[in-house]
This record gives structure tokens, C-alpha cells and sequence, in this order.
């Protein structure tokens, strides 16, 4: 029976007009940003030809890994593509408990299958159709920059694109960073299903749609505000940590693995508390 | 008369109705104030007036012209962002979500569309105007708690070491203008736009636009990004070739008119269905 | 007082309403009768001004909808479910309508109350409300202001014997008014009790036209 409800709720979540949308909008940034890569690739390339080789053309520069969507930290399209990350995550699916809260649809399946079943096939499918929907992108934008910009490796020498030796997978980022970059995607995608589900929890206690999809954004922007004002130094915007480069400080893999159990704990809390409570006035 | 029943309804409905959303901005404000003046504080600057405007300063600083040079991340401001962001929140569900319910029977009874649009825009201004008003009144508040001075004055030794700010002196009337008239004006420009795409596509999708918008005017430097004009980095008190208040004011008026203009437009033909 | 002429309707590529020519005439009573979909709901949005054809012309006392006016002077509605806001009460809600137009005082809203079964002390706020009750709230909204142009969308949902019995008075007494009244109706038994005409619906065009 969860089985089939959480088919169910993933039908909804990937297959949803809004999801569509969502993806069109990060797909767009994604295109935006690999079209602008590509052209300095290319000026670059012009100039290091025409240059036959002098002086030091620091060539890392125009790395893959240092380009993609996730690690440019310069770039308006990364900058953008992660402030608006919560919402990204949350759009396609999060606010879905929400609306069936408010139609009175949850009395047709509480009536007919468990609450736990129901709840956490939400819970599920708002996780899964939250990661997908910014791992999707983010993956997308490597692939295509992959066409464009060559894949190598990054050196600490040069005053770009460096990361400090205690900051989180620092050696893989110089050893590996193709799975750098993949674990990276999948960091991103893990913290947009949590923010997507923070949603679904909302919907106990919020029944305004438009308030529970933008409820997280203003959260992280909290988180960020907290981060440069009254906890500078720890990195503990998901809005920071979540590029795959520092913005302002090296990332401790000790803090983000306590955001990972806050966020996880405050929504599964809250998620098992209310199955139990939950009433369907 | 009719447009000023509306109005009035609107005051009652969208504002008093919903007063609990002011309550997240002077929380805010109040946050933001607190912060500030402990950083103040924690500098141990002596001999040094800390007045209420370099407190607008920290609120409407926003980012300074950045080129994203090699190494150089950007950093987005937060606090202007959330003040500009949230402002359009506020103004964002009201509107629409009016004239599907309760709303239909209050429009067929003052029989014009127009003055449907009309008033939402009024109300949108009002809105905007209230939310400011709020966070200016909070400050003030806290302001004399905390014994910051009320002044036009403003400490230059607090604008360089905490908002890395070197200003030209400032008259009271510039004051006004740059950290009063403008962000108000911008803030509505922005939440009128908003208003206005919301005849033609999802309330969650014009919040998108707003923010993209204001985002992007953190990033770009140019006038077309109208949120340049409320960032005091961008303007012609902080650089030489820098935001111009008349231009911001021009803009923002443009802005303001074609939205207006567009929705009377829109309206006409706009079917009043159920959305779900 | 009203007149359709070849009025049709696409909303999403979906022809609802296809190329309707009627006259409506005041101090008649109009049912509207046909299955779920046949475009009883959406024939009432286009004649109250809340949408406007994709073709032809509706016009109300020699003035066309969507041209010379936005809305029908003097119109009662009652469409799909009513919506009021949750935290007044039934008094308060219709009070706050009643100052956008200023036709009915703080005695005709009372009135519109007790004519449908509600009490106007009641304070009670609308989120309190059973569905009956809210029913009723929706009717009392449609008639306080003693409208020339009534139309009411399923008026006898979730109405118990005696709210459909108030109803049934307050039919008669807005038909000695010589209101123009379209309503629709799924119990087949009443809508020929009220109604004067009644008009089939089916797949958007008037089928069928019948007197009594």
C-alpha cells in the first residue's frame, strides 16, 4: 500500500506542470551559463593562440572544474542558480501537501490508507522530486561544459580556484575532481530534498501555498544573514556551502553534516509528530 | 467615490486583515538594528556618533559594483535583499487570491475592472508604503533604546570600518533621498510589476521575476536593474559614476506607469475563473 | 434585458460555451438544466461580466458587456461555492460588501439574513460555519441588495428542508419583484417548480427550450 502510494506521489511530483517549469527555468540558467563559458573558453583560446605559448597563460583557468555551474563562484548564473536554489527544490512538488490540506483531498486518502503511509510517501516523493530538481541541472551543466572547456585538473599555485587544505574533500578536489564534483552534486541534491521537505512539513501549520514554497527561501536567506553577521568564519549558509568553491570561508565537513541532522531531524520530527496527531478538519 | 470604497475595503481586508505579516519586519528590523549596534559596539570606537543614519546605511547599503574577477566569489547582500524581498512577499498573495473568492462578489458590485486594478495598485503602494513605514518606526524606536543618536549626521569612521563606505558628506535632503524616497519608490516599482504579471502568469512565477530582478541588480550595475537605484554603493554618494537619484526617481515612476498601464490593459479581457 | 447573440467561449482550447443566442427577459425565472460540464456554470460567468466571449456579444439593456460596461448594474450572484472571509462573522462579511455599493443599509443585510435561516447576532465567525450555513451566507450575499439580475449557481446545495424551504419563499418573492432570475439546478422536480423557461444545456449550445 506505501508502495503503491509513494508511485503515486512520484507520479505527481516528476510529472507536474510545475515541475516542468522548474526545470525550464533552471535549464535556462544552465544554457545561459554554459553559452557565456563557452564564449570566453573560446576568446581565451584565440588569445592563447595567437600568444604562441609566452608568458604564463595559467591555463586551469578555463578548467571544466573550475566552470561548471556548481563551482563558479564569480558567475551571475551560479550566484543566481543557488540563491534561488530553495525555491528550485521546493517548486515542482513542496507545496503539494499543502494544496491537498486546504482541498479537503486529504480526507479521500486518510480514509483510505494509513496516515504513515500517506505522509511519508509525501515526505518521499517531496525529497526525491527536491534532489532531482537541482541535481538534474547541476549535471546537466557539466555534461555540456564538458563539450566545451577542458577537463583539467586544478593546481594551487595559481591565485584562482583554490581551496584551503582543511576545507571538506580538499585533496579529492585536487586529486579527483571529477568525483569532487559529483559528490558535490550530490551534497546539493541531499540539502534540496531536505529544504523541499521542510515545505511538506510546513503544510501542518501553514496552509497559504504561495507561503509554504517561499517560507524556506527566506529561511536560507536567515541562515545566510546569521552566517556573515553573527556567526562569520563557520560557512553555515546552505546558500554558501552548497557551491562546490569557498565564497567566503573553507567549508567544514563537520558543519555540514549538523545541518544535514538539523534539517533531517526538524522534518522528521516534525513529520512523525503529526502523522500521529493529524486530524483532517 | 466607488474607487475610494474599494480602497478603503482593501485597507480593511488586505492590510488591517493581515497585519500578522508586518510582525516577521519589525522582528526583522529589530534583529538587523541589534546586530549593528553590537558590531558597533564590539569596535570600541570611541568619540565616534553613531547616529541613526549610518543604521539606514547597513540597511540600504547593498553590494558595491562588482567584477567578477578571478577569485573574486560574489557575495550577495543580505540584508538589503531580505528588505526588498520580503516587501514583495507581502504584497504578492493578497491581490489575486482576493478576486477568486470574496473577491468576485466586491468586484461585480463596484461593476469596473478598472477600479479593481486601481485599487489593488493603490494597495499595493500602501502596502509597500506601511512595510517601510514599519521598518523606519522600529529603528527609530530602538534607535532611542539603544541610544543611537537621531541625527543626519552620520559617523564616516563607522561607514568605512563596518560597511566599508567612504561617502561624500550628505545633506539632509540627499538622506532623504537615498535611504527614504528611493527604497520606498524602487520597493513599489518592484511589487507593482509584480502585481501586474500576476494577470498574466502564477503568483510563485512573478515572485521569481522580483527576485531575479533584485538579484540581478546586486550583481549588474546598470540602470535597467532598477534595484541599483535603492543600493547606496551604487549611487553617486558613493561613487563617482554612480547611480543618479533623479534617474532612479524617473525609472521608478517609468516602471511604476507601465505597469499600471498594462494592467488596465490586461484586465479587460482577464477571465475571473477558479483557480486552483 | 439580457440578449446573447451567438456567443461562444474557448478557454484553453476547449470550445464551453458554442454559439448561444438568447434573450433573457426581466421578471422571468430561467432554469438551466444539463449534465455536469454542458456549460450551465460557464453560460452564468458570461453573462455576469466575470468572463467575456471569445465571439459574438452579450448585451444588458442595450449595453454590451465588456464595452460599455464591466459588469451588469444591479446583479445578486451565487457561483460554484461561496467564499467569504474567515475571521468575521456572517453580518460582518455582508456589511463589508454592502459599503462597496452602498444600496443595501445595516436593515437590508439583517434582512437577508433572516430571510435565509441565519441569525444577524450570530458571532459566530465564517471558519465556524457548516456548509448549510455557509450555503445560506451565499444566498443572503445574492439578494440583500434586492438586485434587478439574480443568478444563482446550484443555490439548494447542502441546504437542509428548511433552508430549501425559506429558499423556495424567497424565489417567490424576488419573482413578485419581477427579478430576472437564472438559476441552475440538478433537482429536476424544483428547477420546474421556480423556473418560468428552462433551458438545456448540452456540450456548450442550448438544446432544448421549454416553457411552462
Amino acid at each position: 500500500m506505501t508502495v503503491k502510494c509513494i508511485k503515486n506521489e512520484m507520479r505527481k511530483a516528476l510529472f507536474s506542470r510545475a515541475a516542468l517549469i522548474t526545470y525550464l527555468l533552471s535549464f535556462s540558467i544552465v544554457i545561459y551559463h554554459t553559452v557565456t563559458k563557452a564564449q570566453i573558453y573560446n576568446e581565451f583560446y584565440a588569445a592563447y593562440q595567437a600568444g604562441d605559448g609566452a608568458g604564463n597563460p595559467m591555463i586551469t583557468s578555463v578548467s571544466l572544474f573550475f566552470n561548471w555551474l556548481g563551482a563558479d563562484v564569480t558567475s551571475f548564473a551560479t550566484s543566481v542558480f543557488f540563491f534561488l536554489l530553495p525555491i528550485i527544490a521546493v517548486m515542482p512538488y513542496g507545496w503539494s501537501l499543502a494544496g491537498e490540506i486546504r482541498s479537503g483531498y486529504t480526507k479521500n486518502i486518510i480514509s483510505r490508507i494509513p496516515r504513515k503511509s500517506y505522509f511519508f510517501s509525501k515526505y518521499f516523493a517531496g525529497f526525491v522530486s527536491g534532489a532531482l530538481a537541482v541535481m538534474i541541472p547541476l549535471l546537466l551543466s557539466f555534461l555540456l561544459a564538458a563539450l566545451f572547456l577542458p577537463a583539467l585538473r586544478m593546481e594551487n599555485i595559481y591565485p584562482y580556484g583554490t581551496i584551503g587544505e582543511k576545507s571538506m574533500w580538499a585533496a579529492l578536489y585536487y586529486s579527483n575532481p571529477f568525483l569532487y564534483s559529483m559528490l558535490y552534486i550530490l551534497l546539493d541534491g541531499v540539502f534540496a530534498g531536505l529544504t523541499a521537505c521542510i515545505s511538506i512539513v510546513l503544510a501542518f501549520f501553514i496552509r497559504s501555498r504561495v507561503t509554504v514554497v517561499l517560507a524556506p527561501f527566506f529561511l536560507m536567506l536567515l541562515l545566510d544573514y546569521i552566517d556573515m553577521n553573527v556567526l562569520p568564519g563557520w560557512e553555515i549558509s546552505p546558500v554558501k556551502f552548497l557551491q562546490a568553491l569557498p565564497v567566503v570561508n573553507e567549508r567544514s565537513g563537520v558543519i555540514d553534516f549538523v545541518m544535514f541532522l538539523i534539517f533531517a531531524a526538524f522534518t522528521l520530527g516534525v513529520l512523525l509528530y503529526k502523522e500521529r496527531k493529524y486530524e483532517a478538519l | 467615490m466607488r474607487l475610494y470604497r474599494l480602497i478603503r475595503y482593501d485597507i480593511k481586508n488586505g492590510i488591517s486583515g493581515r497585519s500578522y505579516l508586518y510582525a516577521p519586519a519589525a522582528i526583522l528590523c529589530s534583529v538587523f538594528t541589534v546586530s549593528f549596534y553590537m558590531s558597533v559596539q564590539s569596535m570600541n570606537i570611541e568619540d565616534e556618533k553613531f547616529t541613526i543614519v549610518n543604521l539606514f546605511l547597513y540597511f540600504f547599503e547593498g553590494k558595491e559594483p562588482f567584477s567578477p574577477e578571478l577569485g573574486n566569489a560574489f557575495v550577495f547582500p543580505v540584508v538589503w535583499l531580505f528588505i526588498f524581498l520580503y516587501s514583495a512577499f507581502l504584497t504578492l498573495n493578497y491581490p489575486y487570491s482576493n478576486l477568486t473568492g470574496f473577491g468576485i462578489q466586491a468586484i461585480t458590485r463596484t461593476k469596473s475592472r478598472n477600479l479593481w486594478w486601481l485599487s489593488k495598485c493603490c494597495w499595493v503602494f500602501l502596502a509597500t508604503c506601511l512595510y517601510f513605514a514599519v521598518w523606519y518606526i522600529v529603528s527609530l524606536l530602538l534607535s532611542v533604546i539603544l541610544h543611537i543618536d537621531l541625527s543626519f549626521q552620520y559617523s564616516e569612521r563607522i561607514c568605512a570600518l563596518l560597511l566599508d563606505m567612504q561617502l561624500q558628506p550628505m545633506q539632509p535632503g540627499s538622506v532623504w533621498m537615498s535611504l527614504v524616497v528611493l527604497p520606498v519608490m524602487i520597493s513599489v516599482a518592484v511589487n507593482l510589476l509584480q502585481l501586474c504579471l500576476g494577470l498574466f502568469f502564477d503568483r510563485m512565477y512573478c515572485f521569481i521575476v522580483s527576485a531575479v530582478i533584485l538579484f540581478a541588480s546586486t550583481y549588474f550595475q546598470t540602470p535597467l536593474l532598477i534595484g541599483n537605484f535603492a543600493m547606496v554603493k551604487r549611487s553617486v554618494i558613493y561613487q563617482e559614476n554612480g547611480m543618479d537619484v533623479k534617474q532612479g526617481i524617473i525609472a521608478s515612476v517609468l516602471v511604476i506607469i507601465l505597469s499600471i498601464g498594462a494592467g488596465i490593459w490586461r484586465i479587460r479581457k482577464y477571465d475571473i475563473l477558479k483557480k486552483s | 434585458m439580457i440578449k446573447l447573440e451567438n456567443v461562444s467561449k474557448n478557454i484553453k482550447g476547449k470550445t464551453v460555451i458554442d454559439g448561444i443566442t438568447q434573450t433573457f427577459h426581466g421578471g422571468i425565472t430561467y432554469g438551466l438544466k444539463g449534465i455536469n460540464g454542458s456549460g450551465k456554470t460557464m453560460l452564468m460567468r458570461l453573462v455576469s461580466g466575470l468572463i467575456y466571449p471569445t465571439s459574438g456579444r452579450i448585451e444588458i439593456r442595450g449595453k454590451e458587456l465588456g464595452k460599455d460596461m464591466s459588469f451588469p448594474d444591479d446583479l445578486g450572484l451565487l457561483i460554484e461555492n461561496p467564499a467569504f472571509l474567515d475571521s468575521y462573522t456572517g453580518f460582518d462579511n455582508l456589511w463589508l460588501l454592502a459599503t462597496l455599493n452602498n444600496r443595501a443599509g445595516k436593515t437590508e443585510v439583517k434582512e437577508a439574513l433572516l430571510r435565509t435561516g441565519l441569525d444577524p447576532e450570530d458571532r459566530r465567525k465564517y471558519k465556524k460555519y457548516s456548509l448549510g450555513m455557509k450555503q445560506r451566507l451565499g444566498i443572503a450575499a445574492a439578494i440583500m441588495e434586492k438586485p434587478q439580475i439574480l443568478i444563482l449557481d446550484e443555490p439548494l446545495n447542502a441546504l437542509d428542508t428548511e433552508g430549501v424551504a425559506l429558499f423556495d419563499k424567497i424565489i417567490r418573492e424576488e419573482q413578485e419583484r419581477g427579478t430576472l432570475i437564472i438559476l441552475s439546478c440538478h433537482e429536476e422536480k424544483k428547477l420546474h417548480e421556480y423556473a418560468d423557461v428552462i433551458l438545456t444545456l448540452e456540450n456548450g449550445k442550448i438544446k432544448d427550450r421549454e416553457e411552462l
